[in-house]
């Protein structure tokens, strides 16, 4: 592959079918990640502010606007629609043309998605604090909304596909699957979950189309971004193929088959048919079993790199992500079983597990690629690798603290709700395992200042500079571990 | 398999469709048939509730709904704002309306649902209650900060109701419920708006389907035969009569009178 030097902005290249062509459109990808770490700081924010409710601490008492059950749709919606969809549409833009040869549909059409989108998100936030929610669990955007992300989805899959369909590259790296999979579920579950229960479908049916909304929006639209930025961003930084193509063809397959069976785990014991409800537990597990193998895969990657920990912060948050994920799935696994349920079903430990897998995995993900592409996209190193450090550690030990807090408590209610206690013991019991809720989210808050003042002080001294990445012999290492 | 109009087909589209058969419409299928209830017939078992709001609130009632009396126009109203105050406010992010299939008397020692939320009637939550024009969409809830709502019919007075919204520490001092004094007019909690007054009209009309009311003399809309309706009244189980064969010394939980 030739490569041209040139300015920052403007990489020029010659593409999968030998035209010269712009292939990356770095200002895109520095955009959407500005406005992913922006939107989350305003989630981070509403998040800590909803965790004060629970200790009679709340701030805006009375303010209608700033109700804490708005704002706790706020920072739900913010984190799925304006943090990680950005931060993946970014990531997108970095990873597509370089894995496919092929620059996306338009360079002008990404800035207006980029604008249209963001519109959007704010548009969500207004509707949800002037009390227009809907009644479907992370799908709360107001109905009016729904028909602009729909749109808006349509466009990003469009401009992508387009690279996709056109790429004259001999292998289809593994991350391009899950990408091509995502394309197609993330409309299909967003106006699934969307609409049939709002206009069609009342009650019990409803809820068995909601669960798998709620479900899907994890695992059809975020896990696959998540696995096809790991499987591109880890042989990137140890500069090793993939340990094993035929274990990521299982990996593959198998998330496809068995994820979108799940969504009805959310509803167990509830009046949706028992025969789905027992689908949905034996396929969570079976989740538990192909997730396992993935989790193999990278570790076998890993073998003989481990001290690259020492230098790469990239490189931490990829595997302290991937251990996350590895928890959270083998706790899927239990949990989701029916006699687990009894105790645990509407208890802080679900809160506890969703956060683990929200933040804990695709969060950090998303700042291991934060952390690596940043540099390259202002040509300068990080102004501080210390403050990177700070946020590391305080992310860690926020998301550690969070998760184990929140499933001690979340057994604690389940258990004081059984013995039938008066209900008020559950409250008095969990206040010490809110007041740590709050402290994990101060650090959570403290770790994203650090990240927003090292990603502004390294931005404001950004340089032009040759974009001299190396896709090409990446893409050929992934073509002889498909061979090998 | 590495192709992408392979992926696009089969991982996209076919695998998806089938989890959709499986988990969505199959489950749907079972409520073939079976019509959904219609505000109208909702309308036709009002909570008496409904017109103690009208009696106790008048000015604010008939600002509200444009009449002093609790017709069913007006409950059709109160109730549709009452919804959408509680879907406005994130109400079920932290109470469900769910009461699972799950007793410690079942045999696994674990579970509380039928216990703690359906005493009475000893009955979980059937898909039926649900199927009706105020659940689109449903509202089961995943987090269980407060109570269970779905049999919160009658379970406290309208008067409780209103004070706990207002300042939930009035009446549970423990609770972390957040007030919400824009469902009042006044400055003091004692004059509820419209939203107030849905709302309240809408937690007391949770369950209310396990109780026949007698019908209003306000009623507009023509009755319809209950049997006819969309779920059967409940009918207290009677007491076994006690002629019990092994006489009171048999039982378990021992008598403070000695047997004669």
């Amino acid at each position: 592959m030739t490569q041209i030097a040139t300015p920052l902005i403007r990489p020029v290249v010659v593409t999968s079918r030998g035209e010269t062509r712009v292939l990356v459109d770095t200002t895109s990808c520095l955009l959407h990640f500005i406005a992913a770490v922006s939107w989350i700081g305003v989630g981070i924010v509403a998040g800590l502010l909803y965790s004060f409710v629970f200790l009679r601490l709340y701030p805006h008492e009375g303010v209608e606007l700033l109700s804490p059950g708005r704002v706790r749709m706020v920072h739900t919606n913010l984190m799925a629609y304006g943090f990680l969809t950005n931060a993946f549409i970014g990531m997108m833009h970095w990873v597509i043309p370089r894995l496919t040869g092929e620059p996306v549909l338009s360079h002008a059409l990404s800035k207006v998605i980029f604008l249209a989108w963001n519109a959007i998100v704010a548009a969500i936030v207004f509707g949800l604090v002037r009390g227009q929610a809907q009644a479907i669990e992370w799908g709360e955007t107001p109905f009016w909304a729904d028909h602009l992300v729909v749109v808006g989805v349509a466009l990003v899959v469009v401009n992508f596909c387009w690279s996709i369909i056109r790429s004259r590259e001999k292998a289809m790296y593994v991350t391009l699957w899950y990408f091509t999979a995502a394309f197609v579920w993330t409309p299909l579950v967003y106006i699934m979950g969307n609409y049939l229960p709002q206009l069609l479908v009342p009650g019990t049916g409803g809820a068995a189309l909601v669960g798998l909304f709620i479900h899907d929006l994890v695992g059809l639209f975020v896990t696959p971004m998540g696995w096809g930025l790991m499987y591109f961003f880890v042989p990137v930084i140890t500069r090793k193929p993939i340990y094993s193509h035929a274990i990521s063809l299982v990996g593959f397959w198998g998330l496809a088959f068995f994820y979108p069976l799940n969504g009805v785990h959310h509803f167990l014991w509830s009046p949706i048919p028992m025969f789905a409800q027992y689908g949905a537990v034996i396929s969570t597990i079976a989740v538990e079993i192909v997730v396992t193998t993935v989790v193999i895969n990278f570790i076998m990657t890993m073998r003989g790199e481990w001290g690259r920990l020492k230098e790469s912060i990239a490189l931490r948050w990829f595997m302290v992500g991937m251990t996350c994920y590895f928890i959270t799935c083998l706790q899927c696994a239990f949990q989701t079983t029916l006699t687990m349920q009894k105790v645990i079903h509407f208890t802080d430990w679900v809160v506890g597990h969703s956060h683990l897998v929200m933040f804990g995995v695709f969060s950090f993900w998303i700042a291991g690629a934060i952390e690596h592409l940043w540099p390259k996209l202002t040509g300068r190193d990080w102004w501080s690798r210390r403050l990177n450090l700070w946020h590391f550690w305080l992310w860690t030990g926020g998301v550690a603290l969070m998760f184990t807090d929140l499933t001690v408590i979340g057994v604690v209610q389940g258990l004081l709700w059984d013995s039938l206690r008066p209900w008020e013991e559950s409250i008095r019991y969990s206040e010490i395992g809110w007041f740590l809720r709050m402290i994990s989210g101060w650090m959570v808050l403290v770790g994203f200042i650090c990240l927003g003042v090292n990603m502004f002080m390294s931005f404001r001294a950004r340089r032009d500079h040759a974009d001299s990445d190396y896709a090409g012999q990446f893409v050929e290492a992934a073509a002889s571990g498909a061979r090998g | 398999m590495e192709r992408f109009n392979f992926i696009f087909v089969v991982a996209g589209v076919i695998f998806f469709s089938l989890a959709f058969v499986i988990m969505g419409a199959l489950p749907l299928a079972q409520y073939q048939g079976i019509d959904v209830v219609s505000m109208d017939q909702l309308a036709t078992n009002i909570p008496y509730q409904f017109e103690e709001l009208a009696r106790d609130y008048p000015e604010a009632f008939e600002k509200a709904f444009g009449t002093r009396e609790p017709t069913a126009e007006a409950f059709k109203e109160a109730l549709e704002v009452g919804r959408r105050a509680y879907i406005a406010e994130a109400c079920w992010h932290c109470h469900t309306q769910q009461i699972r299939r799950i007793d410690p008397n079942d045999g696994t020692e674990v579970g509380h649902d039928i216990s703690r939320w359906a005493p009475d009637t000893n009955l979980a939550s059937q898909a039926d209650e649900y199927h009706n024009e105020m659940n689109y969409p449903h509202l089961f809830g995943t987090r269980r900060v407060g109570p269970d709502l779905i049999r919160s019919s009658g379970r406290h007075s309208n008067d409780w109701h209103l004070a706990h919204l207002w300042n939930p520490r009035h009446t549970s001092p423990y609770s972390v419920m957040p007030p919400y004094p824009w469902f009042f007019d006044d400055a003091e909690g004692k004059v509820p708006n419209q939203t107030g007054l849905g709302m309240v009209t809408y937690l007391q009309w949770l369950g209310s389907w396990h109780t026949q009311f007698a019908p209003s003399r306000y009623d507009d809309l023509p009755r319809l035969p209950f049997d006819e309706g969309w779920y059967p009244p409940y009918v207290p189980q009677e007491e076994p009569e006690e002629d019990d064969p092994y006489g009171a010394e048999e039982d378990p939980y021992g008598s403070d009178e000695e047997p004669s």
